[in-house]
């Protein structure tokens, strides 16, 4: 480990302040008045690194959404999650950043919170650039919304989708209002569904109610081919293939731009 | 809230009891999120870069894995 000399820092966040909030005063001659004033700038020092020329900046943006999608409760920490709060504002971003064309959006996730799921694709879904999305490994539960809210949907030959009905995980309330509030959440999944790809009310609803597919459980894994069969996905395919189609919608799109 | 997931619930909520770990903390650094981890006093550890831009991925700065020591320094 190579020790900087406090003063020469080898910066990282040299231009952009307001890297650590640190209140300790440990510079060996921070005694001057202007010192003091720029407390607050305060840099952070690597170790052992090598400088790198910046990279190429690129027009597309890639959001991975892996895990549980965390919404209104913070998860246990051995959960992998997607946090609403860190999506939403990303989102924001990619809409207002001109140099940002379009976006790949990457799902590997075993799903999650329905209002937090049903959040992200509805700002997936309102963004005004072209967007593309990739199921690899897995997109089940609130990840099919997600999934299909892009313009365009691809999935890996051998990722999965699973399909089931919602049910209450927390505490239960055996009243007939539980049941019909469950009932209610699913229907916002489904038309959601519905609305951004190919597939049917009823064959989603047939998909969901299933058995003997899944063990102890009713609901239907898809997986690959299966997902674009039923309509819920657009085509079968991996990265090349989303950016090679992310690439000719954003050209499409600057096409139509020139026309008006 | 409503968890709509494969996972069971006892595997989410395994570890809701037991003693809380010291969790991640956030940091944006030259306008890159990442989550860290606190290693010792003065050192933290990038855990998962949070960004959207994929070129952050290949600098050699933001590499997972990586331990950051962090000393707060009086600038010029």
């Amino acid at each position: 480990m190579v020790k900087y000399h406090p003063l020469k820092p080898k910066k990282i966040g040299d231009d952009a302040p307001g890297g650590l909030a640190n209140e300790t005063n440990t510079g060996p001659s921070a005694g001057t008045e202007d010192r003091i004033e720029n407390k607050e700038i305060q840099s952070i020092k690597e170790l052992g690194v090598t400088q790198v020329p910046e990279p190429p900046t690129t027009n597309i943006h890639c959001l991975t959404i892996v895990g549980q999608v965390e919404g209104h409760m913070i998860l246990p920490p051995q959960n992998k999650t997607t946090k609403y709060e860190h999506v939403i504002p990303q989102l924001v971003a990619v809409e207002q950043n001109p140099q940002i064309d379009g976006m790949l959006i990457i799902l590997n996730t075993v799903g999650g919170d329905v209002e937090a799921g049903l959040a992200i694709a509805e700002m997936i879904d309102g963004l005004s650039k072209p967007t593309v999305s990739i199921v690899l490994g897995g997109g089940h539960s609130i990840g099919v919304p997600i999934a299909v809210s892009a313009d365009y949907s691809f999935i890996a030959e051998t990722a999965t989708m699973t399909i089931h009905p919602i049910r209450l995980t927390g505490l239960v309330i055996g009243v007939p209002q539980t049941y019909e509030y469950l009932d209610k959440m699913q229907d916002r999944v489904i038309k959601f569904i519905e609305k951004h790809s190919k597939i049917s009310d009823s064959k989603i609803r047939e998909l969901m109610f299933r058995t003997g597919e899944l063990a102890r459980d009713i609901g239907t894994v898809l997986v690959g081919k299966d997902a674009v069969e039923v309509g819920l996905i657009n085509e079968v395919g991996s990265l090349s293939p989303a950016v090679k189609k992310l690439n000719e919608l954003i050209k499409e799109k600057n096409q139509r731009r020139h026309l008006q | 809230m409503i968890l709509y997931t494969p996972v069971p619930p006892e595997l989410i909520w395994q570890s809701v009891n037991e003693e809380s770990q010291p969790g991640l903390e956030e940091l944006v650094i030259n306008e890159v999120q990442i989550q860290v981890s606190r290693n010792h006093h003065n050192q933290i550890r990038i855990e998962r870069i949070l960004s959207t831009d994929p070129q952050v991925y290949l600098n050699k700065r933001f590499q997972p894995g990586m331990s950051v020591l962090v000393e707060p320094v009086i600038k010029k």
